[in-house]
């Protein structure tokens, strides 16, 4: 038994290995490149990075939720624009934290929809997904048109102004509390990497909205749900094998219900995030697609939530360089940082003798280093579709690498083995 | 052995039966499953309920359990009434269910499994990992069954996964399991194991119903036994008072029908031949490892093996779905390793699924055009420039000819896959299959789960077919088809072929054993 | 045999009836709600949608809706889901404009050269996603989004500025121009207002019905035969139902995602072009969300030709109708969304309990014909 948890433990020595070698590049390639930058590392730059992840965390984990009860959810993106317009009414209303758990309860009825016709009438997981993408929004215009156009400053398309939770700023290793700012100090010494990797956790310990503490600190409560629990256990099941489930007794339908529930309540938060502690007003299309992204992230931490909050943070990084990068070196530079991964995803893939990998790698990898050695700048329509492009190239090399829950996007029908 | 007299209808004040079932009738649609069902267990039997498929075993065991409410009838349990609405509550009345086809997540640790439903929790819903694995180990040790309760259960054995499965109903407790057809997945000296097994729990003081159609096993196991025919009980019998003959006669009503031996002189002409084919699987382990066979025109080559030695992935190899790492496959002087599945189906390729509804058929399209399937680029299912249309009349007509020459059942061809029986579905599949001449025909397990009626017209079919020089692959977990059906029986064992042998000289036990590996023979050829 | 035939089509149309009547009780609540009468509201629209010019919008509507419904239903017969329209037609609509704008033809060729291109655009688009699901197991759902969002916020929004009629415009310039140069008259599909005028005397408030239309009937034919007639639709279709089956009957799988990605994206390149002959241009107003709603329409229809024609219809239908509602000011004309996503979300239910009523039925239906029999 302590055995096996003990064999847990290198995980997360592994990705703090993998973490340091992140930082390691970025800061190489500040250091050695062409043009000067250091908004790579930057501590507005992380600071950024965090908060964009957090709607991508929030959906995967949505997705989490839903898929290990076996369901897909392809609705998450309808559930989080519903988590926008109910984060923005409820944020108005009542204030940014009635705003969120209001926001919860928009993307939860969305989930409920969901859980109705899978669960309920055995639809296709992802024709109900799809239409849940499609209802999502024509819902939130419908709501804006009666009321958000009825207050100061709103329309059809968006609310008013909402106003942002509180911040927190770690004390001693921030500043926070007027107590000394450890990394500050660090980060102006400008010792190569270890300043680097200063202003990056200082990004992240400074003025943190408690909203992006709590989604956080949601990645350790999924996995001791899912995986220390008699709830988490009935889930699991209903998305290897619900037939033994049922056949022990476990009320399948339950906790596929509350699963897809669950899974909507957070895409509901996601949204919430978005309008109130990124946009502050609901925008009509603010969610860009992030509920998708989400998906990818699920697959890519495969079905676990520490792989989630990773690819989450590698998701959300490439929009953060967006914001402050006016000379476009930054993004500039990430080329460069691209081509190393992929180098090193060359290697790993040669090493693992998958050909097919590697070749592809090299490719890519080549493209991106030629490109950053010829050209000064990117373009910013590059810039923009950024994130976009490197969750295909994540999926090229990770979709077929992984497992998901054996009976997931399967119907389940009581009765029928 | 283990035959107690004692008499069947009357019972001591004391001791009500355990479990009394009283005028059982179960529809479904166009199917009466249990009609007016009636049985009666003792506490601490074993008692056997046998039948052909389709009898209404399942179903009544179904009821028993919970899964399915009864249109009809009553259910005794000690002498009181009661009536499950779920599994939960039959298992919480001390019933616990074997099932045939395992009901365990493989992804899942043993443990977890167990556990599920009954997981013992501390505060707040935390499951209590170490007092689980504790008590699941009394419960092994108590009737000898051991498992590593933190192994996942895709890494154990077929017999190692049964063991779960009987730990499971242990764990809460059961006083009375069903153990649904548990042989039909075991090799006979792994019956032997759970037979052990069944006796021990027995002097534990267990009740035990044990379904199964096996009258040898039924014979040597049982305490009572209970016959089923197309839903009615037609006897309940004491092993001492019958013999296989009788029971056989009851089950089905006559004599039971059993592949004939025949001798029939086969071409020269090697109709497909594989050489040194090895699968590997996604581990990069071959999981078929070196397979070298040829079949004759107007032969039938047997494999015998336990499922999952690689019988599935070397019949992938030769319909070209799974890719072989080394080997070849010279099908009618035409090697086609490196081809299509539809340029090898074009060129004569037959094949008999193993599992008629998941690769064998469009359950929710018409028969016409699951006529088709597999056939589809070829006259009569197509026609027009290049073969690019569907001939629309075309297939109809055959499929009615399917139809009268293979008898599928069947109100016409436009009705969908879903309406018609099991036995109709294979016999569908089948017909399209031999109908198109073909002249290599891959059969997996072609007549798992249907009715004798049926099982009889299909045994006749191929048999017809390699009389007109078909070479035929048979694999089949039945040993008495396998033994009835091939001119020549090779084992495979853990991806190899470890034994050829002459079906004339050889007995389920015998090959059971080279299927084990207990015995092992190198290859003659 | 008469007698099933008439309940098949009772139960076929059981269910899109039952979802647009809930529909409508649904949507009166939530007018009921927001303080409006639903029966002056749904009055208003009917007596507006009845007048022969809006009904002239209603089809101008309807023809790129049933374009998109049809290059979506594609892949949902094999359960593939290219959720990708959207980018692919506006990408496709884009290149051909340029293009068109590019060369001077006579008129049939310059109509079929913006055609051909649009489509092998579209196809091109689509592939990708294709490409990437064959070789490398990305999910196409996933995939297809993500290239919407490139096509759309990367590739338009730099070729709309790159090609600019007179001369590209740099990013920081906000001016966000007339779009591409315009299209010689030889190269836009002429409307058939003459064609409507043979019925009806005349069209009046300077009303076009779009020549596309034609184009959307032809991809509605040539999809039925596909589908229905063709082995490529057999294939398609069985895998669409089970891909094992198939794949042991010798359906290639990697050919068929391939095939049936491509041909969706080459008629998604069509959905731009009503839009197009309009215009005369790609501009960076060009006409949006009919992808998404495109998808919507095929699943209200169920894939089937004729069942994406009566869903475009109706969409169209809501989506022209409600303009009135603003100037009769008896309802928010919003309300059509909520109709149009309880529509589809229930069409979809109801579907699905039909097929299981229908299987059930034939199941018992066959059975009792067979009685005597041994089961």
């Amino acid at each position: 038994m302590i055995l096996k948890q003990i064999r847990r433990l290198p995980t997360w020595a592994r990705w703090a290995s993998f973490a340091t070698l992140g930082i390691l590049v970025l800061t190489l390639v500040q250091e050695l490149g062409q043009n000067e930058t250091n908004h790579l590392t930057a501590m507005t730059t992380s600071q950024t990075a965090l908060k964009w992840s957090i709607p991508i965390l929030l959906a995967g984990l949505g997705g989490l939720f839903a898929e290990r009860a076996g369901i897909i959810n392809i609705g998450l993106e309808g559930m989080m624009i519903l988590g926008t317009w109910f984060g923005a009414w409820g944020a108005f209303n009542y204030g940014p934290y009635s705003g969120i758990l209001i926001g919860i309860i928009g993307g939860a009825i969305g989930g409920l929809i969901h859980a109705i016709a899978t669960v309920g009438f055995g639809v296709d997981h992802i024709i109900s997904g799809v239409a849940i993408n499609i209802l999502g929004p024509f819902a939130a215009r419908f709501l804006s048109s009666e009321i958000f156009t009825g207050y100061q400053g709103g329309s059809v398309t968006q609310s008013p102004r909402v106003e942002s939770v509180d911040k927190f700023t770690m004390p001693f290793l921030a500043g926070g509390y007027d107590t000394p700012n450890f990394l500050k100090w660090l980060g102006d010494k400008d010792i190569p990497i270890l300043s680097d990797t200063g202003n990056i956790f200082r990004g992240v310990l400074t003025q943190t909205s408690w909203a992006t503490i709590i989604a956080l600190l949601l990645v350790p409560l999924s996995a001791w749900l899912l995986w220390r629990t008699r709830f988490g256990l009935r889930v699991r099941i209903s998305g290897e094998d619900p037939w033994a489930g049922e056949s022990q007794g476990v009320n399948i339908y339950r906790y596929k219900f509350i699963a897809v529930m669950i899974s909507g309540g957070l895409a509901g938060f996601g949204g919430a995030f978005i309008t109130i502690e990124m946009s502050s007003i609901y925008q009509e299309g603010g969610t860009t697609g992030r509920g998708f992204i989400g998906l990818a992230a699920l697959i890519f931490g495969n079905w676990r939530p520490g792989g989630i909050l990773a690819a989450a943070l590698l998701f959300g990084y490439p929009y953060a360089l967006q914001f402050g990068d006016f000379d476009g070196f930054a993004s500039h530079a990430l080329l460069l940082v691209n081509a190393i991964a992929l180098f090193g995803v060359t290697i790993w893939a040669i090493r693992k003798s998958k050909h097919a990998d590697a070749v592809i790698a090299f490719v890519l990898a080549t493209l991106s280093a030629v490109w950053y050695f010829i050209a000064d700048t990117v373009p910013d329509w590059w810039v923009k579709i950024l994130p976009y492009v490197i969750v295909i190239v994540v999926l090229i090399f990770f979709a077929q690498r992984l497992r998901m829950p054996a009976a997931n996007g399967q119907i389940y029908r009581r009765g029928q083995t | 052995m283990g035959y107690q007299p004692h008499s069947l209808h009357i019972q001591g004040e004391d001791l009500a039966p355990a479990i009394e079932l009283v005028g059982i009738t179960k529809r479904f649609p166009g199917v009466l499953a249990n009609d007016n069902v009636n049985l009666t267990v003792e506490e601490g039997e074993i008692h056997a309920v046998c039948g052909e498929n389709g009898a209404g075993k399942s179903t009544l065991m179904k009821i028993l359990y919970g899964m399915q409410p009864a249109d009809q009838g009553t259910m005794n349990l000690f002498g009181e009434l009661r009536s499950f609405q779920s599994p939960n509550e039959a298992i919480e009345a001390g019933i616990g269910m074997v099932h045939q086809h395992f009901m365990l997540a493989n992804q899942l640790t043993v443990l977890e499994n167990v556990i599920l439903g009954a997981e013992p929790t501390q505060m707040g819903g935390l499951i209590d990992f170490d007092s689980a694995s504790e008590h699941l180990e009394e419960v092994g040790t108590a009737y000898g069954l051991t498992v590593d309760p933190f192994d996942l259960v895709e890494s154990l054995t077929v017999g190692e996964r049964q063991r779960v499965e009987i730990i499971k109903v242990l764990f809460r407790g059961a006083k009375i399991l069903i153990f649904d057809e548990p042989t039909a997945v075991l090799v006979p000296q792994e019956v032997e194991e759970l037979f052990r097994n069944m006796r021990e729990l027995k002097a534990n003081g267990a009740t035990i119903i044990f379904i199964d159609h096996k009258l040898e096993e039924v014979l040597e196991i049982a305490d009572t036994i209970t016959v089923l025919r197309q839903g009615k009980t037609v006897a309940t019998v004491k092993p001492s008072d019958v013999s296989a003959t009788d029971l056989a006669e009851l089950m089905v009503g006559s004599e039971l029908p059993k592949p004939q031996i025949t001798n029939v002189k086969f071409n020269e002409t090697i109709g497909i031949k594989m050489d040194n084919v090895t699968v590997l699987d996604e581990d990069e382990r071959p999981i078929v490892d070196d397979v070298s066979l040829e079949i004759r025109q107007g032969e039938i080559l047997g494999i015998a093996g336990v499922e999952g030695n690689g019988q599935h992935e070397l019949v992938g190899a030769i319909l070209g779905t799974q890719r072989m790492s080394t080997g070849s496959i010279v099908m009618m002087g035409e090697d086609i390793s490196n081809t299509s599945v539809r340029s090898r189906r074009e060129n004569g390729l037959g094949y008999i699924p193993q599992d008629r509804q998941e690769e064998g058929l469009l359950l929710t399209a018409p028969l016409w055009e699951n006529a088709a399937l597999g056939h589809q680029t070829v006259k009569p299912f197509s026609g027009g420039w290049n073969h690019w249309f569907i001939d629309r009349d075309g297939s109809r007509s055959q499929t009615e000819r399917i139809r009268s020459e293979f008898d599928v059942r069947t109100p016409n061809v436009e009705v969908s896959a879903h309406a018609l029986s099991g036995g109709n579905q294979q016999k569908l599949i089948v017909g399209r299959e031999v109908v198109s001449e073909p002249s290599v025909l891959v059969a997996s397990h072609p007549t798992r789960g249907i009715d004798v009626g049926a099982q009889a017209s299909v045994w006749e079919q191929i048999r017809q077919a390699r009389s007109q020089g078909l070479a035929t692959l048979l694999i089949s977990a039945d040993l008495d088809e396998l033994i009835g059906l091939s001119d020549r029986i090779v084992v495979m064992f853990r991806g190899r072929i470890v034994a050829q042998l002459d079906p004339s000289e050889i007995t389920p036990r015998s090959l059971g054993a080279y299927m084990t590996g207990a015995t092992n023979q190198e290859d003659s050829e | 045999m008469k007698n099933g035939s008439i309940r098949r089509i009772a139960l076929a149309l059981a269910a899109p009836f039952a979802a647009v009547v809930f529909a409508t009780i649904a949507s009166s609540i939530f007018l009921l709600i927001a303080g409006s009468n639903p029966f002056t509201a749904y009055g208003d629209m009917f007596e507006y949608g009845s007048r022969l010019e809006i009904q002239v919008d209603i089809l101008n509507r309807a023809t790129p809706l049933y374009i998109s419904g049809v290059a979506a239903a594609i892949g949902f017969r094999m359960n593939l889901f290219n959720i990708g329209v959207e980018g692919q037609y506006r990408l496709a609509a884009i290149v051909a404009a340029y293009v068109g704008a590019s060369v001077s033809l006579p008129g049939v060729l310059h109509v079929g050269l913006i055609l051909v291109v649009a489509m092998l655009v579209g196809g091109a688009y689509s592939g990708v996603a294709g490409v990437l699901k064959v070789t490398r197991g990305v999910n196409e759902v996933i995939s297809t989004i993500m290239l919407n969002a490139i096509a759309i916020s990367g590739l338009i929004a730099w070729l709309v500025r790159e090609w600019q009629a007179g001369g590209s415009v740099d990013a920081t310039t906000s001016n966000l121009g007339v779009g591409t140069e315009p299209i010689d008259e030889s190269g836009l599909i002429p409307n058939i207002n003459s064609w409507l005028e043979v019925f009806t005397r005349e069209i009046g408030k300077g009303k076009e019905l779009t020549g596309v239309i034609l184009v959307a009937i032809v991809v509605g034919i040539l999809y039925h035969i596909l589908i229905n007639r063709t082995r490529f639709g057999f294939d398609l279709r069985a895998t669409g139902i089970n891909p094992f089956a198939a794949r042991a009957g010798g359906v290639s799988d990697k050919k068929m995602v391939l095939g049936a990605m491509v041909l969706s994206g080459v008629v998604a390149g069509l959905v731009g072009m009503a839009e197009i002959a309009k215009l005369g241009r790609f501009n960076p107003n060009f006409v949006g969300g009919l992808g998404f709603a495109g998808i919507a329409v095929a699943l209200l229809g169920r894939n089937h030709p004729g069942g994406i024609a009566i869903g475009a219809l109706l969409f169209a239908f809501l989506d022209t109708a409600s303009g009135v509602l603003q100037v009769t000011g008896s309802a928010s004309r919003e309300i059509v969304f909520i109709m149009q996503g309880i529509i589809l979300l229930a069409a979809v239910i109801a579907y699905e309990v039909v097929q299981r009523f229908r299987i059930r039925e034939e199941a018992r239906l066959a059975s009792a014909l067979l009685e005597g029999d041994a089961q």
